[in-house]
């Protein structure tokens, strides 16, 4: 264009002046422009229809016809430069506007959040949900028995007699000299079998509340919970009862843990064991909670009474089982170093809200 | 049962330490709880000879004297008859100590150090007796053992002649010893007695048993039992003068066997030192020579025996018989007890002389006169004695082993031992023959033991030799009888029965840790019951909505009930009652939820907790005509307090009556509970104006609301609490599984109305009228309530909002406009409502 300069004519050469004029001054302009409202003014001021640049191209047809795309590109180079540069400038004062705002917005973040009440459920049902799905997954039905129970529910059928020593282990509530509330879940198996109607196998656990008469202290409460659990078929062994009772203690206290049966007596089955697991405390090295024996009596179990299979309706020439019962306070207990029973029964939400 | 290690090793001696018998004596089961160290308290005690004794110069009674103490001389003052030169003698020289006084009477269950603390033990000081200094004390027994001055009648011990001087007393006479302390289950009756257990220790050992020879010689511990006791006694075996004792009983179905022994001629006395000390260690006080003679052969065969002074029984006769009404006994400790009806009693000419099985009179119990003794040895019915026991409230050593059935074959064999053990302290001579009278033969008892049978239960195969070598080192018997075995059991084994108990002594000595656990191999698909999965379904919601759940007891107390203020026939009020509860807080069966919750709540309030949402599942009871009583599954909610506090952007949340609706609603909606409205005014214990009864379909399922201010008073609540209980059963029916509907594919309209309505009528009124005339009406919400200028007097404003939609189209706003006219004319002429 510079070489054309000169072969220009006077008024195209003015215009020419003009818009190089009206482009220094506007680029001048455009940087002290510092809202979108004066941005739009300084738009509508060049670019509008009435705008300077609109005018100067309305004089274009003053000028003779071949200059008039010499001049007319020189004034669009310029629209198109003003219009580009008043989106970058249109950019900017958003970016700083929202710069400015998210200053204004900003927060004291150490303030606290809005509380939400986070429930909780019981740590006996947190445990008890767990024993269910171990047992459940070796094939365990679920059976819940009613908790105050005929003193030949509680006893007799499972071969304790009137008179029988062995109601001397258990300090029992009577409501009438008939009726007793459950001192174990027990009587579960004689009313669970019963339900089987003489079907093989059968597989139940029974998880109830069941009361003794004892005053509540550290480890003992009047009222509490227990898990019992018998498997009769054809040929149950002993030797199937310890990989229950394994199974369990592995899944429940961790794989590591271990298992020990010494001989113990319950009038429901024969031979009968306690069930120890290592010390879920000290690995078995001694401590106080295990008193320095490095073991835990967890549940009682044996081989199914044949007095009790009999009076669940199976014949005990046919069949053998299996049973056993433990205290999930106890279980509960062991597992989340809990040291006081009563603290179950507390409603305490310090204690509760530790477990959910 | 307490077992002094030494008293055990006397009859088998185990091949392994203390601690290694306690474990492997566990492990078969007789199970051993504690193991203690019983180590004598007393320090520096030694033996020393009497050399020369003079008169006490200021004191008649009194002696000093000069002993030799191995080398050193003292100068001691005494007052026994036993101090006499030549002696050799218990002594404690300055600075030795004694036991510390009462130290052997606390011999609680649970022996650990912590419970010997207490005094130390007494340091023995020269000190001036009388003018005299006393370097040091002569010894009774009593002293050495107890710390306590000599029992009347007591002499200084007096060793045998040739007794070095200057030897240490624990040494010399033995005394350090250990304890097993059994905790035996009720089936090891057996091994209430040192051979017992020396029986269980011997068929784990190998090592045989080593039986005093009186008991040897009545084959005590063969299957056939002591059956060949010659004949039974009669007047005929009576030598001698003296009173005869004649044999009656009355009630053989109580008592079939009683055997009385007659020792003429006995010196009264003390046990010699060992005896007394053994007798501690078991857990038994030293009596005399005579009473302690029949408990040491109790402690040691299992029998429990009774010394009576034969010149105080009357009349020549001794009656086994269930007590007369009226009649009572002043027993050996002093009490005097009105007897039981049908009690078991040994009676002279004039009346009850003991309590079988459980106690002799003071009147006939022997003592510093007697000379002539009659021992009792017999088998009582155990649900007998038991019964009478259990009645008066009164538990022997006796009475422990009674009470499971002892070897009704040992009465001669026991009786003759204890016999024994009085004439080697007390000298006397025992009249041959016994009285006697026995009303049963004990049956020989036989099990057949099927091997195929024992290899299915232990689920292993087991070779016949190994069966029937556990079963013989435990005294049992065993013939091959058709390839199975024939067991005879000893008659002292009374709890072997049938043949599951012989699996368990095999399984028991074979080990339970020898067995491997085999996997359940049927595969069984378990069912959980439907009640059961929707607890669990009910605790998941619950615990989303933000409460704790708990666990409170199920035993509640008449005040529990009072406080509720149900009225005097509703079923709540009528509990069933426990028989013999353990305090009255705890003597009814709860009825409702609720005052355990309230409870829960009061216990937070305590803690300070400035709110508090608790919620439980639980049993509750009521009496029926049935023979048990019902049980109910119920569902309670409690919350009290500030349950969210005010913070410096929101208000607080409290546990309104609002509060508890939201949460009940979401609740039934998260359960599937379709059509719920309310009732207004649920009773006690609940506030009439803030509650309701809450239904579904026309069914109650529950109550909720505020608590009456009545009540709250009661449990100490001073802020706003709220309850809600329902039927567990009842929401069960009403509760729907979860069932796709499809989403709406239209866009809704929202419209807002407000009105101006009779202050007294409820929102829901509104609500139900909109929701009968409306068409395409899906959603209803009361968004704002206003009294008060410038709404005039007697008047609320209510602002609603409602939601349009139509499954297959778009509504127009014409339609949705005649819908809004059609509502505004209807409130304006059924409520009463106008638009504001």
């Amino acid at each position: 264009m510079d070489e054309n300069k000169g072969s220009l004519s006077a008024p195209a050469m003015s215009l020419l002046g003009e818009i190089g004029k009206m482009e220094q001054s506007a680029l001048t302009e455009l940087e002290t422009i510092s809202s979108e409202q004066e941005l739009e003014q300084f738009r509508t001021r060049y670019l509008g229809r009435k705008g300077l640049l609109t005018a100067v191209l309305r004089r274009l047809g003053e000028l003779p016809q071949e200059e008039r795309p010499v001049v007319g590109q020189r004034a669009n180079a310029l629209r198109q430069k003003l219009e580009e540069e008043i989106t970058h400038r249109d950019e900017a004062l958003r970016r700083e506007a929202l710069a400015r705002s998210l200053e204004r917005e900003q927060l004291d973040v150490t303030l606290p959040g809005i509380p939400f009440r986070r429930g909780t459920l019981h740590p006996l049902t947190l445990a008890l949900r767990q024993i269910l799905d171990i047992f459940v997954g070796m094939g365990f039905s679920v059976f819940e028995s009613r908790e105050v129970e005929t003193d030949e529910m509680n006893f007799v059928f499972l071969n304790v007699p009137p008179g029988h020593p062995a109601r001397d282990m258990q300090a029992t509530f009577y409501v009438n000299p008939e009726v007793v509330l459950r001192t174990q879940t027990s009587p579960g198996q004689i009313r669970g079998m019963r339900t089987y109607e003489g079907r093989l196998p059968v597989r139940f656990i029974v998880p109830g509340r069941v009361y003794r008469r004892d005053p509540a202290d550290v480890s003992h409460h009047p009222v509490f919970h227990q898990i019992e659990g018998i498997a009769v078929d054809r040929d149950i062994s002993f030797r199937n009862l310890v990989w229950v009772l394994e199974e369990f203690a592995r899944k429940f206290f961790g794989p590591d843990t271990r298992i020990r049966l010494r001989p113990s007596y319950f009038p429901f089955t024969e031979p009968s064991a306690e069930m120890e697991v290592s010390c879920t405390i000290c690995r078995g090295k001694g401590c106080s909670v295990c008193k320095y024996s490095g073991w835990l009596e967890v549940a009682g179990a044996g081989m199914v009474h044949p007095v009790v299979l009999r009076n669940g309706g199976y014949d005990p020439d046919e069949v053998t089982g299996f049973a056993f019962g433990m205290g999930l306070e106890r279980l509960t207990m062991l597992k989340l170093g809990i040291d006081d029973i009563r603290l179950f029964y507390s409603c305490d939400t310090r204690f509760l809200r530790q477990f959910a | 049962m307490k077992v002094p290690w030494k008293w055990l090793m006397e009859y088998c001696r185990s091949p392994w330490s203390v601690e290694e018998t306690a474990e492997r004596l566990t492990m078969v089961g007789v199970s051993v709880e504690n193991v203690v160290h019983d180590s004598f308290e007393g320090k520096g005690l030694i033996t020393a000879k009497v050399v020369s004794v003079f008169p006490h110069p200021q004191r008649p009674g009194l002696s000093v004297g000069y002993v030799d103490a191995g080398g050193r001389r003292y100068a001691v003052v005494s007052g026994a008859p036993g101090f006499k030169p030549g002696v050799v003698t218990a002594f404690a020289p300055p600075g030795s100590k004694l036991p510390r006084k009462g130290s052997q009477k606390k011999q609680g269950p649970a022996e650990d150090d912590s419970s010997r603390s207490g005094p130390e033990a007494l340091e023995v000081l020269a000190r001036d007796v009388h003018g005299v200094l006393s370097e040091g004390m002569v010894l009774s027994a009593n002293e050495i053992l107890t710390g306590e001055g000599p029992r009347p009648g007591e002499d200084i011990l007096i060793f045998p002649e040739g007794t070095a001087s200057g030897l240490p007393l624990d040494e010399f006479l033995d005394l350090d010893d250990y304890v097993l302390e059994l905790d035996l289950t009720p089936n090891f009756s057996h091994c209430l007695s040192i051979i017992g257990v020396a029986v269980e220790l011997s068929a784990i050992s190998g090592v045989p048993v080593r039986l005093p020879k009186t008991l040897a010689s009545w084959s005590f511990l063969d299957p056939a039992g002591s059956l060949e006791t010659g004949d039974d006694s009669s007047a005929a075996a009576w030598e001698g003068e003296g009173p005869r004792i004649e044999v009656v009983l009355e009630d053989p179905d109580l008592c079939p066997h009683y055997v009385g022994k007659v020792i003429r001629d006995v010196k009264w006395g003390y046990s010699p030192i060992q005896v007394e000390r053994r007798l501690y260690l078991a857990g038994m006080r030293p009596i005399n020579a005579l009473v302690d003679a029949t408990n040491y052969a109790m402690l040691e065969t299992g029998q429990p025996l009774h010394a009576f002074d034969l010149d105080k029984l009357a009349g020549g006769v001794i009656q086994v018989r269930r007590s007369r009404p009226g009649e009572s006994i002043v027993t050996l400790d002093g009490v005097v007890r009105e007897l039981p009806p049908e009690s078991l009693v040994i009676a002279d000419a004039r009346g009850p002389v003991a309590i079988a099985g459980i106690m002799g009179g003071k009147e006939t119990e022997v003592s510093e006169t007697t000379r002539n003794v009659f021992l009792e040895s017999a088998w009582f019915s155990p649900r007998s004695v038991r019964a009478t026991s259990m009645r008066l409230g009164l538990r022997t050593e006796a009475l422990i082993r009674f009470e499971k059935g002892v070897d009704p074959t040992a009465q001669v064999a026991c009786v003759e031992r204890a016999a024994e053990l009085i004439t080697r302290v007390s000298g006397g001579t025992p009249l041959p023959g016994w009285s006697r009278a026995r009303a049963f033969e004990p049956p020989r008892r036989k099990t057949v033991l099927d091997l195929r049978y024992l290899e299915k239960v232990l689920g292993q195969s087991m070779e016949k030799d190994q069966v029937e070598g556990i079963l013989r080192r435990l005294g049992f018997s065993v013939q091959d009888k058709d390839g199975d075995l024939e067991v005879s059991v000893p008659p002292r084994r009374v709890d072997v029965a049938e043949q599951v108990d012989l699996i368990e002594e095999v399984a028991r000595h074979l080990g339970y840790g020898s067995f491997l656990g085999q996997p359940l191999n049927v595969t069984v698909s378990p069912n959980v019951p439907a009640v059961a999965v929707y607890k669990e379904r009910l605790r998941d919601f619950l615990r989303c909505l933000g409460g704790s759940e708990v666990v409170t007891n199920s035993l509640c107390g008449p005040d529990d009930i009072a406080a509720m203020g149900w009225e005097a026939d509703d079923p709540r009020a009528n509990p069933v009652k426990l028989e013999n509860p353990l305090t009255s807080d705890e003597s009814l069966l709860r009825t409702s939820l609720l005052p355990g919750l309230l409870k829960g709540l009061e216990t937070n309030k305590r803690y300070k907790a400035a709110g508090t949402v608790i919620w439980e599942i639980g049993t509750v009871f009521f009496p029926s005509k049935e023979e048990l009583p019902l049980e109910k599954l119920q569902l309670a909610i409690a919350a009290y307090g500030v349950l969210s506090p005010k913070t410096w952007n929101a208000p607080p949340l409290e546990a309104d009556f609002y509060y508890m609706k939201g949460l009940v609603q979401s609740l039934l909606e998260g359960l599937g509970v379709d059509d719920v409205t309310v009732e207004k005014r649920a009773g006690m214990p609940f506030h009439p104006g803030r509650s309701c009864k809450v239904l579904s379909k026309g069914v109650t399922l529950g109550e909720m609301g505020e608590v009456h201010p009545l009540v709250l008073e009661k449990y100490g609540l001073d802020r706003r609490t709220a309850l809600a209980w329902f039927d567990v059963e009842a929401l069960r029916a009403m509760s729907r599984e979860p069932r796709y509907q499809p989403v709406p594919r239209f866009p809704r309209v929202e419209r807002d109305l407000a009105v101006i309505a009779p202050e007294e009528l409820e929102a829901g009124a509104i609500e139900r009228l909109v929701r009968r005339e409306a068409k395409h009406l899906v959603g209803f919400r009361v968004f704002d309530l206003w009294k008060g200028a410038p709404v005039p007097a007697g008047k609320k404003s209510i602002a609603f909002s409602m939601i349009f939609g139509a499954p297959d189209r778009t509504l127009t706003d014409d339609e949705v406009t005649l819908e809004i006219q059609k509502i505004v004319r209807k409130l304006e002429e059924e409520l009463n409502v106008t638009l504001r």
